[in-house]
Parts: C-alpha cells; structure tokens; sequence
C-alpha cells in the first residue's frame, strides 16, 4: 500500500472509529436515580418531582412538605429530586429503559400517564374508599383500560387575566369581562383599533396553544365524544380538532405580531405584569394572579374563564383537572412506602401548607382555603363547580410536543393546523401499542 | 509494514521545519513541499533501476503482524465491548417494536418502513443537505485566517489564542448563549435597531427560511478557532522559501493560496472537510437542543436530534434504532466518499 494512501486508510479509521461511536450512542440509553436503600437505618425515597419548577418559591414548600413526612414517618429518608417539566418526559422514559430511577414521580394522570406504562404500577388497589371521597379528580385518573398509574393533586382552571386600565383606555367597560367568544373576539378588535395588544402571548415553546385547546374542544367535545377520546379512541383529525385549531389560529392578530419567537414562560406573563398586553391566558397557580396584582395594582387585575363557543355542548363552566400527579415506579420494592409518601402528599394537612405557602388549588374536599383576595375567590368558585371537566389528559405528552414545536408556525401561518394535526395523530396511532397495549 | 517511500515520508514529515541535508534532498524531490504527494513505495520499485531492500517473506511478516496482537488486545476488546457490541445491539434492536421492560415483538423492517414514509425524515434529510452547504464557509474561513495570521500578523499567537476560545465552549452552552443572542427581541435586533438599521433585523432562529443559515453561521464561529489552530499547524509543514520563491515569480495572494498552500496541505483540508460534514449528522445535536429544539417545527432538526426525540421523548425505541441505523449508513457514505474524493485528490 503506498504511503499517502496509507495516511488516509489512518484517516479512514478515525472517521470509523467515530461512526462506531455514533451507532454505540445511537443504541445506548442513559438513566440516573437511585433505589430505594438504607441509610444510616433508614430508607430513602427517591421523588422526582416537576411541580416545584411551576412558579417561584414553591422548592421550599416541597422541602417543607417533604420535612412534614419524615417527621411522620421517621423511618423514612427524602430524596426530593425537581427536574423541569419539560425533562421530566425524557428523564422517566430514560430511567423506565434502563429499570432503575426514582421510586415516586410526578406524571400527569389519564393517557399522558400511560405513556410511561411500562414503568409505573397500578395504583387503584392502594385507593380507600375513604380516599375516593375525600380527594377530587380521581374520575379524570384512570388511563385506557382503566388502571389508575398516577393520582391527581392540586387543581388547575383556565382563565383569562386582563388589566383594566387598558380595557379602559380602549373605552370597554372594565367591570364586564367577555363571557361569549364573539364578545370576546370583538374586544380584541376594540383593543387592537386603540394601539393596545390584546393579548400577551407567545408560541415558541408552544403551551399557549394547547392551553387554548384545551378549554376550547371541553366545549365541542360531547361526553360520548370525550369518553372516546380519553379511551384513546378519538382521532385528532377529526373536524372538532380541526375546528378549534382554526378557532385559534383566527386568534393571531390579537398577538403581538413577535409572538411566535416569544415564550409563554415567561414572556407572555412578563409583557402582561408590564403593562404591554390587555389579556394574559393562565392556568393557574394563583401565585400568577398574585403577580400580575403585584405588578399592575389589586384592583387593576380582573378574571374571567375561557369564553363560550358557539354551539358549546355544556352550560358555563371551566376546564379544570389535576394540575399533576403521583405515580410510583416499577422497580421500587417498598412500595407501601411510597404509597405513604403520595397519601400524605394527598392529606389535608400537607394540601393546607400547599394552599397557604404557594397558592396551590387543593383537591382534598377536607382542605381549607382561605383568601380575601376577590380574583382569588372568584377563581376558587368557578373552580368547584361540578359541570367542569377536563380533556388534557387524554393527550400523551410526546403527541403534545408536535403541537408545541409547530405552534409558532400555524400561529403565523406558515404551516397549516391540519398539516400538524395529521403528524400528531400519526404520532398518537404509533403509540397506541404502548399507551392500549 | 512500509517500504522505503513510507519511510522517506515519515523522515521528511520529521525534518520538514529545520533546515539541513536531508530536507535539501527532499525539497529537490518534492518541490511543493512535505505535506503533498511524496515518492510512493510502488512507484520506487517500479522505476529504481536497482534492487530495493529484500522484503521478508510472507509467512515471516503475518508472524510479525500476530505478534502485536497482545499489544492491541486490551484496546481491540475495550473496542467491541464499547462500540462495536453496543452498536450491533442497537441494530439488532431496530428490527423489534422496542420497549425496554416488557415484550418487545419482532417487526421486521417495518420500523426502516415507517421512517422511509415519514415526512418528518424527509425534511430532517433536506436540512441535513442543507447544513452540509455550510462546508466551503467552515473550510474556508478558517483557512483564510489562518493564512492570513501566519504570513501577515506580529501578534498572531494572541489572535489565535483568541479565536480559540469558542472552541472550549460546549454545543449545549452555545446553545443557550446563543438563544437571547437571536431571539426577536435579542442582542442582534436590538443592536441593529439602536445603529439605524432596523430594517435588517429578523427573527434567526424563529423563521424556517433562516433558522438554517444562522445555525451554520454560529458554527462557522464556534469551529473557526479548532480550524485555525489545525490550519496553522498544517501551514508549518509548507516550505516558508517556496511561498517567497513564488512571491518573487509575481504569485499574487491568491495565487500562492491556490499553487502552493492548498497542495500543500490538502491531506489536512480532506480530513478536516471530511470531519465537519460527518460532524452534520453526529454532533449537531447539543447546539439544535438547546438553541432551536428542532424548531420552528421541523425546520432546523438534524437527523440525531431526531434519533433523540424519537427515542426519549417519544419512546419509539425501535423507531429510534431504526433511525440510528439510517444515520449509520450515511454516515459510512459520506466517510468513503471523503475517503475516495481525498485518494483522488491525491494522485492530482
């Protein structure tokens, strides 16, 4: 072999070497967390968690919560482990492939906790019947097939805050929010004649739009609809999809025209508390209603709930669900353990101390939750009432992400809803043997 | 294991910068310098009139090669145990509806199947062609600097070190710091809009039409300085006299870089160009992570974030192999593709 060639087969086996090392990354998986294990006689319990991430000051209140059940159950160590929402999905999946991680995690419940199925046990033989009457949401729990992998906590319901200096300054009446979509659509036009953006929003990470979805196809969903849905069996394509895609969609010029490369966290809540936008979309977390009344004055901040669309299918009411859940890991072998740890998370002591330390919405029936606050009160009624329910969990989490990538995208136009509605619903129909089995 | 013009190569590599007899000699057989194309053994022995030193004979010279393999053991099996087994495990893999934990069926090719009518392949594979134009901009640019420091600059180990210095910066912080960088309301917009030139501002990576040039463009920035720096060391190996001898003969800039500097060093340019467009298909994915997510939709994924969202976000772990597999086999064209373009440049 003559010597340059010989120089480049050297070459040659470099660029080998580093396509081996790509194919060995490509096939390997990576996992983190530990077992449950002694420690200085005590167990530790592993909990990786995403909810303390949702606004500030809440990683204090976990340890605080995490400190009320070791010193319950005294045999117990917490090793509480906050991963963002947006790893979350990764990490599990990563930690499920490799059979090993935490013992407890967050995960939302119904179809988006099946996604993690096969690292996740049934819970619904842990429930009492004293537990089902005492915490909420457990309807929205059970996953296709009816196994309950995660346990709802805390409430969510989607609202709209608006500043009422600039309905105001647009001459609309600021002690009447819109209830109708047309009134509200037709107060964004005022608002927008006047120089004022209607609303503060942004689309790159993509939660605005499926935020909007949410409480929207609630309305058009009939309950046979939304119990096919939420049994995996309701196709995305499907014209009330397509409908409420093009309800948003309609919503762009409302938005500052930036609003595709702006993020909802925190963009969105930053231009609003700033004065910049008339109407912010919310799930809240009072802690956000807090904060724009910090930032624009208590009486300056109103609330209202995703107006009615034409032809909703309900009376009033607001999408409202489990803001998250507890699921207990496969591979963990105390599991009455974790079980202790999620019953406690669930009781009415550690729901008060959510309540009264981060302004998290309770679901245990048994937990108080006082306020003087006028926003607040009105959020926790609208909250209560029975005829609001929840179709978010029927969506995986993975399928979600498709919208999320390409929201920006429809919001301006460039690529059509039903383009990504056909991707998400080939995303969903290759999932199935994961989610069904 | 070479003949005689494997070794005069080796010995002038070693004596290229010093002067003396011996580079005097080879400098009369290779006047463009040590880094083209040297004697060859083959051509040596076709054309010597006489005899070259007498070869052992075949049976000796396999005995010979069988005694390194304990030497090479221990690398050769941390090679399969690392690499090689994970990899055909990977591949095997690709073959099932992987789900790690419980039964994963046997699907033949389907996985392959699904991927091959994947719109979303499809584009990641358009952007993985377009990423690949930004190859001349990578090679270039760094070789002009390089040049340009190494005949014309007092100061050019600092503007080196300089230039350097994005290149200890990993793909996920560039990532990040490039992120408010080019956001809409970002360091660039904001500076063009407060110097009078607001009309240029444009959302870089929030736009399909340009998220994909201004990726190439920030990693132009973030490999100019590893170019630089490799460029340089290759320019050492050039004959500083020849570069003089073809200025005075009137070779303009451009001219001694096209005749006498490219030549010189083309075994270092293949070999850099080959790495940067394979770099196209692995090493995108911490920059596309945290810079663009893949994003706006589609636009800016590369083919191993995809491996990645198929994989962990998704947990379509066959699907991902499968994927994995696709990026294999690309990745093994574009390495012999490089490999028969550089064999053909060299015999030039």
């Amino acid at each position: 072999m003559r010597t340059p060639y010989r120089r480049l087969m050297k070459s040659g086996s470099a660029v080998l070497a580093t396509v081996l090392c790509a194919a060995a990354a490509a096939s390997c998986g990576g996992s983190s967390g530990s077992h449950s294990q002694g420690h200085a006689g005590k167990k530790t319990l592993v909990v990786w968690q995403f909810w303390s991430g949702f606004a500030a000051g809440l990683q204090p209140l976990q340890k605080k919560l995490d400190a009320e059940f070791e010193a319950k159950y005294p045999q117990y160590t917490v090793n509480d482990v906050p991963i963002s929402f947006t790893q979350m999905g990764t990490k599990l999946t990563a930690a499920i492939a490799a059979g090993t991680g935490p013992n407890i995690v967050s995960v939302f419940p119904g179809v988006a906790g099946a996604a993690y199925r096969n690292g996740l046990i049934p819970l619904q033989s842990y429930i009492t019947a004293s537990d089902r009457k005492n915490w909420r949401l457990l309807a929205e729990a059970a996953g296709p097939g009816g196994s309950i992998l995660s346990i709802p906590w805390s409430e969510y319901g989607y609202f709209l805050y608006y500043n009422k200096k600039l309905f105001k300054k647009a001459g609309l009446n600021p002690n009447v929010a819109p209830t109708t979509w047309q009134q509200f659509i037709k107060d964004c036009q005022v608002l927008k004649s006047h120089g004022i953006t209607a609303l503060s929003g942004g689309f790159k990470d993509g939660y605005e739009w499926e935020w909007w979805a949410y409480p929207l196809l609630d309305q058009l969903m009939s309950p046979a609809v939304t119990k096919s849905w939420l049994d995996y069996n309701y196709p995305i394509t499907s014209p009330v999809f397509q409908k409420v895609w093009s309800y948003i969609k309609a919503l762009g010029p409302y938005y500052a025209k930036d609003a595709f490369g702006l993020t909802l966290y925190n963009d969105a809540y930053n231009n609003f508390y700033a004065g910049k936008a008339a109407m912010v979309l919310d799930a809240p977390l009072v802690s956000n209603v807090v904060a724009s009344q910090k930032a624009l004055g208590t009486a300056n901040v109103g609330v209202f709930p995703v107006p009615r669309l034409p032809g909703s299918l309900y009376p009033p009411f607001v999408d409202a669900g489990p803001n998250s859940g507890w699921g207990i890991t496969r591979w963990t072998t105390d599991t009455r353990g974790a079980w202790d740890y999620i019953n406690f998370m669930e009781g009415a002591k550690a729901q008060n101390l959510m309540w009264s330390l981060g302004h998290i919405i309770p679901n245990n029936v048994q937990s108080v939750t006082p306020t003087s606050n006028p926003a607040i009160q009105s959020i926790l009624t609208a909250i209560k009432n029975p005829v609001n329910h929840t179709i978010y969990v029927g969506f995986p989490v993975s399928v979600l992400a498709i919208n999320e990538r390409y929201a920006g995208e429809m919001i301006t136009g460039r690529t059509s809803t039903s383009s990504v509605l056909k991707m998400m619903e080939q995303l969903r129909l290759q999932l199935r043997p994961k989610i069904v089995g | 294991m070479g003949g005689a013009g494997g070794g005069e190569a080796e010995l002038r590599e070693t004596t290229s910068i010093g002067g003396g007899p011996r580079q005097a000699m080879t400098r009369a057989a290779n006047p463009v310098g040590v880094d083209a194309e040297p004697v060859s053994s083959d051509s040596l022995t076709s054309t010597a009139s006489s005899p070259g030193p007498s070869r052992p004979p075949r049976r000796t010279r396999w005995l010979g090669r069988l005694a390194t393999v304990p030497y090479i053991a221990p690398l050769l099996i941390s090679a399969v145990a690392v690499v090689v087994a994970p990899a055909a495990f990977g591949l095997s893999r690709s073959l099932f509806n992987w789900q790690p934990g419980t039964n994963s069926p046997f699907t033949g090719i389907s996985n392959f199947k699904l991927l091959a009518e994947s719109s979303t392949f499809h584009a990641i594979l358009v952007n993985e062609g377009y990423y690949l134009l930004g190859l001349p901009i990578w090679t270039l640019l760094p070789l002009l600097i390089a040049v340009f420091l190494f005949t014309r600059v007092r100061v050019a180990g600092l503007v080196r070190m300089l230039i350097f210095l994005p290149v200890v910066v990993s793909p996920a912080l560039l990532g990040i710091m490039f992120t408010p960088i080019l956001a809409p309301e970002g360091l660039v917009n904001t500076t063009l809009q407060k110097t009078g030139l607001g009309g240029l501002a444009r959302p870089w990576i929030d736009d399909p039409s340009l998220v994909k040039p201004t990726i190439i463009l920030v990693l132009a920035w973030a490999n100019v300085g590893l170019g630089v720096a490799i460029f340089t060391a290759a320019l050492t190996s050039i004959q500083p006299d020849l570069l003089d001898a073809a200025a005075v003969n009137g070779a303009g800039s451009w001219q001694r870089i096209r005749y006498v500097i490219v030549p010189g060093i083309k075994r270092t340019l293949i070999l850099w160009m080959t790495f940067q467009a394979l770099g196209v298909f692995l090493w995108l994915f911490g920059l596309i992570y945290s810079l663009t997510a893949g994003g706006p939709g589609n636009s800016s994924a590369s083919i191993d974030y995809d491996v990645f969202t198929n994989t962990i976000s998704n947990g379509l772990f066959g699907v991902g192999a499968a994927e994995s597999v696709y990026l294999l086999a690309m990745v093994i064209l574009i390495a012999v593709a490089a490999w028969v373009i550089g064999r053909r440049w060299s015999h030039d």
